[in-house]
């Protein structure tokens, strides 16, 4: 067969098809891959929103819990506890494992104390 | 083309492009003039402006501890435009916040007319409680939207158009103590009263913001986040009040109050040298975290805006004149009338023939210092009173502080001049008279007295802090020396306040008796009891007033030195062994009580 007829009855345009189908799915992917990153925009700041919620409420929680410390830690407060005859006292570490973390005991008084609350902090004194 | 039907053409042609140009005209309308208002409103429908409340500052005392904290809450409100199912809601309100549920209901359904839509209609934002416990909130939040049920019935009993917007209520932690001072603030978290109102600017953040996008259903799409600003907190402030000498103060008070149940009551504690108040303690107090029933006379802060006669406290006025002036010294003799100097009806508790300065003071003479005030003359007399701080404000950073009453010398009368110097006639405030002591236990120094010590950002970091701020000199560093020495004769075996002593230390004050004003009359059965002093007296750490209006005590003792001069000398003690002040004087053995049982007991001086 001629070539010139050769090529008439393979017509077939496959560079062609090959083409639009390779731009076909270059766009294709494009748009998925925007679809995609939307998507995952999305999803992350819901993830975001979630986390600031949950941190708001820590935050919350720890304002709360704050405000609890403040007024047990009050002048007035221990005052009241010191005055009842109870007080509680912290048990050292090593003891935990036989009792509980905080023992209610009875005020000793010390001979020659005031009777003043103070305040104590932990620095230690120049030698 | 027939005519007939060229005409029809013409006429559809002109129909369409008039009602073309009628589109066009109200697109122009629409996108153009009323471009501002179109585009706000469909920013209205899903943008949003979230404020980011910033955190009100703490206050605390001179060492850092805690006084007012701030506990988070939450603001329940409800959009009425989207709200469904108001009678569940109004049931779930009653059940968790106890509201009235006729009110609740009105309220949530309630409409009004909006000038946006220009309809009547529901309200968009409706506060229906604050302060709502966060525990609470979220026991709402839960029932909101009931778990397990099918999309219809899900639909039927979901409530929508209900938020909490983040809030914060004030805590006093230590309850009632030194609710006058620290104050109290409204249901917008402003101060109103005290320290919370002139520390307002200080106290307050910066709310920051956060412009956001929603979706229809409300919810909010982070990815189109817009600018925001970050909220700042407010700063702390730091007061010169030291809890230990306060609760000091607050139980002896207490028990006072229980002994005497007065009328009133006003215990301040000072240091004469920087003007810092240690304590100030008010009867009636009221308790800042339950406002709802508070009496408003439980509000006075009676330390500033009361005023009262102060009795014999002023005479320091008339003798430390007289003496500054060098008309006499402490040892000139002054005749006292044998009690009773006739032209004034003037009469003295004691008779006296004659006394000397120093002694006027000791024995409260009134007749002896109207006779010292006299030399003084009404010019010079009227300039110490304000000299010493009287008729004037002292500057505190409280609200509310009244000047007390000091009349001008053209409006007295022809015995004003024997009255006011023994505290008649004339009314101060308790601030007043405790700043007046601090000249004499100050060298002379009228010292501005001073509640806020350093303003702190959250960090710690000083911001502003207040230094001791000198008014004026009133009298000389000899003369306070010279009213000091006869003060501490006062509170001596011999003085009207021996029952102020503290044994240990050398003590320097006044008594004031004061007969209370009824029906413009002076009573015999009311009365105002005051002592100030302060200690130790050769080097003194504070000044202290103890005030007690209208003492339910038997007549004869109900004076200032039986009253409050007891109070004093126990405050006093119990503060010398807070402070850790050496002892001056050698107590005697046998005042030495050993108490207590199996552990040997403490050791308590009396």
């Amino acid at each position: 067969m001629p070539a010139n007829r050769r090529r008439h009855a393979n017509s077939v345009p496959v560079a062609t098809f090959f083409a639009i189908v390779a731009v076909g799915a270059v766009l294709g992917t494009l748009a998925l891959g925007f679809l995609w990153c939307k998507n995952d925009m999305n999803t992350t700041g819901v993830k975001i929103k979630k986390a600031e919620q949950e941190l708001v409420q820590l935050r919350q929680r720890n304002e709360a819990a704050q405000a609890g410390i403040d007024s047990l830690k009050s002048t007035a407060h221990l005052d009241r506890q010191f005055r009842s005859g109870l007080y509680k006292r912290m048990e050292p570490v090593e003891r935990l494992k036989s009792g509980g973390l905080v023992t209610v005991v009875q005020v000793q008084r010390v001979p020659g104390a005031t009777g003043e609350l103070r305040r104590v902090v932990n620095e230690r004194r120049p030698e | 083309m027939n005519r007939r039907a060229r005409n029809r053409a013409i006429c559809a042609c002109v129909v369409l492009v008039c009602g073309f140009t009628g589109f066009s005209i109200r697109l122009l309308y629409l996108q153009v003039t009323q471009y501002d208002h179109y585009a706000a409103l469909a920013r209205s429908k899903r943008c949003d402006r979230v404020v980011l409340v910033s955190r009100r500052g703490l206050i605390l005392d001179r060492t850092g501890e805690v006084l007012v904290t701030n506990g988070p809450t939450k603001r329940l409100v409800i959009d009425g435009t989207r709200l469904t199912n108001p009678e569940r809601l109004a049931d779930l309100l009653v059940k968790h916040l106890r509201l009235d549920r006729t009110e609740v209901f009105q309220r949530i359904t309630k409409t009004s007319y909006s000038k946006q839509t220009k309809k009547t209609g529901p309200q968009p934002y409706i506060v229906v409680q604050r302060n709502v416990r966060v525990g609470v909130a979220e026991a709402i939040q839960a029932e909101l939207s009931p778990a397990g049920l099918d999309s219809a019935e899900l639909k039927k009993q979901e409530i929508r158009g209900v938020s909490f917007e983040d809030s914060a209520c004030r805590i006093s932690a230590n309850g009632s103590v030194l609710s006058h001072p620290v104050g109290y603030v409204n249901s917008n978290n402003t101060g109103v009263d005290g320290i919370e109102r002139v520390m307002e600017a200080d106290l307050r953040g910066t709310d920051g913001y956060r412009l956001i996008e929603r979706t229809r259903k409300n919810e909010e799409m982070v990815r189109y986040r817009g600018m925001e600003v970050a909220p700042r907190n407010g700063n702390n402030v730091c007061l010169t009040i030291d809890m230990g000498l306060q609760m000091i103060v607050e139980q002896e008070l207490a028990a006072t109050i229980k002994k005497y149940d007065p009328e009133g009551a006003t215990v301040i504690m000072m240091d004469p040298k920087t003007g810092h108040i240690l304590a100030l303690a008010n009867r009636p107090d009221y308790n800042p975290n339950k406002q709802e029933g508070v009496d408003e006379k439980a509000r006075l802060n009676l330390a500033i805006q009361a005023e009262y006669e102060p009795g014999s406290t002023f005479k320091i006025v008339s003798v430390a004149g007289v003496l500054n002036e060098g008309i006499f010294s402490p040892d000139s003799r002054i005749g006292c009338e044998n009690g009773f100097w006739a032209w004034c009806k003037l009469r003295d508790h004691h008779a006296y023939a004659e006394l000397s300065v120093n002694d006027v003071l000791v024995h409260s003479s009134n007749i002896g210092v109207a006779k010292l005030a006299a030399r003084l003359g009404d010019d010079r007399f009227y300039e110490y009173m304000h000299r010493f701080g009287f008729g004037d404000q002292t500057g505190i950073a409280l609200p509310g502080e009244i000047k007390g009453t000091v009349k001008p010398p053209y409006l007295w009368t022809s015995i004003s001049m024997t009255r006011m110097p023994m505290g008649h006639e004339v009314t101060v405030t308790p601030i007043q008279m405790a700043a007046a002591f601090s000249v004499i236990a100050n060298g002379g120094m009228l010292m501005t007295p001073l509640v806020v010590q350093s303003v702190t950002d959250e960090h710690g970091k000083v911001v502003k802090s207040y230094a001791p701020n000198a008014v004026r000199r009133v009298i000389s560093t000899k003369t306070a020396e010279q009213v000091r020495d006869a003060l501490i004769e006062v509170a001596s075996k011999k003085g009207t306040a021996k029952d102020a002593q503290v044994s240990g230390f050398v003590v320097a004050g006044k008594t004031g008796t004061a007969q209370k004003l009824v029906g413009g009359r002076y009573s015999n059965e009311k009365s105002v009891c005051s002592f100030v002093g302060f200690m130790p007296a050769e080097d003194p750490a504070f000044v202290l007033l103890v005030l007690i209006d209208d003492p339910k005590a038997p007549r004869e003792k109900s004076v200032g030195g039986l009253v409050a001069g007891p109070v004093f000398s126990r405050i006093s003690e119990r503060a010398a062994a807070y402070l850790g002040l050496q002892p001056t004087e050698p107590v005697p053995a046998e005042t030495i009580i050993a108490k207590g049982g199996k552990t040997g007991g403490n050791v308590r001086r009396r």
